[in-house]
């Protein structure tokens, strides 16, 4: 069942991916490197016994352990690319603030509707 | 000699008036920077005598200050003053924080609230909070300071055009120290007094969450600077 189940869902992933390289919305690079993953995905789900062939590569003992393994470390690798991606908006958007706030004030000559003593004198040194 | 007060401000119109009030004596400008307050602090401010820059957004009171900072500079300012807009500091105190950098012998002067025994007046958790803070700023900067966190600070301009700020929120106070210590500025920590009332104990320093999110902005800005 779990076969036939990945089969429709990998079958309707290619299908986006085509869609989309279709419309230019995808590098053929990248676009090709989705289809290699949801191949792989396939193959594992038809031939389970073949991914421990693999595992045993890596010195792990079952083909469902190496998912796991590679499924937490792309998960860490994508928490931390989100993050830095993030940091970098963050920043941008504290930019632009900051720039719109120097600008208006600028544009509405700040010193002559504020100036607590225009800049004049000072009392207490 | 220019002496411009940046005060970063997030919903404060009840005490930003005050606030500005008690600084005008003793310096040229005040600098209010209205973080994207939903109420008139903005208002209050410019009524009360002070330039207003608002963020049309918040953006954290690290980026306030910086804005502040930037503005402060294009007026001219000679020296710059942080000052918190809630009413914790004294205005008077000011005057002790430039005295230094016009001797020209400092860079940056530091407030202090741990310098004098018996002066300190503040709830037990944040003293430990505190001086826990101090321990770890210490340890990564290097810097012999007995207070962190305390937003009365006053920069030379010279010391001012080359601190680079990219903390928005209240990791700045950490980065300050780091940008310090990196440019190898004169600093010198001057006694200041605290003021604790109700609202400053709402509205003030963080807490022991605060403080958490403090480390994670810190570690997270060295992790992906």
């Amino acid at each position: 069942m779990l076969k036939w189940v990945t089969l429709v869902f990998v079958a309707w992933m290619l299908l986006r991916i085509f869609h989309r390289l279709r419309r230019h919305e995808l590098g053929r690079g990248e676009a090709g490197g989705w289809v290699g993953l949801w191949l792989v995905v396939l193959a594992a789900a038809w031939f389970p016994h073949g991914t421990d062939v693999v595992a045993q590569w890596f010195g792990v003992g079952r083909g469902a352990d190496l998912l796991i393994f590679i499924s937490i470390v792309a998960l860490f690798a994508l928490v931390s690319w989100l993050l830095t991606r993030v940091e970098k908006i963050e920043r941008e958007i504290t930019i632009v603030v900051r720039e719109t706030a120097l600008r208006d004030v600028k544009e509405a000559g700040g010193r002559e509707r504020g100036g607590v003593n225009g800049g004049r004198k000072i009392s207490n040194f | 000699m220019q002496v411009v007060a940046v005060v970063p401000a997030y919903n404060e119109s009840q005490v930003i008036g005050a606030a500005i009030g008690g600084l005008r004596p003793f310096v040229n400008d005040v600098v209010v920077v209205d973080d994207g307050s939903a109420d008139r602090t903005g208002e209050c401010a410019r009524q009360a005598g002070a330039v207003v820059l608002r963020h049309f957004i918040n953006r954290g009171q690290g980026a306030a200050i910086f804005t502040g900072i930037r503005y402060a500079l294009e007026l001219g300012a000679d020296y710059i003053v942080t000052f918190d807009a809630d009413g914790q500091h004294r205005a008077e105190e000011v005057s002790k924080l430039i005295e230094p950098l016009l001797l020209g012998r400092f860079d940056v002067a530091l407030g202090s609230r741990f310098l004098e025994q018996g002066r300190v007046n503040m709830p037990v958790s944040r003293r430990w909070l505190l001086k826990l803070a101090v321990r770890f700023d210490r340890l990564r900067t290097g810097l012999r300071i007995t207070d962190t966190h305390n937003g009365l600070r006053a920069f030379s301009r010279q010391a001012a055009e080359k601190i680079h700020l990219t903390q928005d929120r209240m990791a700045h106070a950490s980065q300050i120290l780091d940008e310090i210590a990196r440019l190898q500025l004169r600093y010198v920590e001057v006694p200041v007094k605290v003021q604790y009332t109700v609202y400053t104990r709402v509205k003030g320093q963080p807490g022991f969450f605060g403080s958490l999110r403090i480390l994670r902005d810190l570690l997270l800005s060295r992790m992906f600077r």
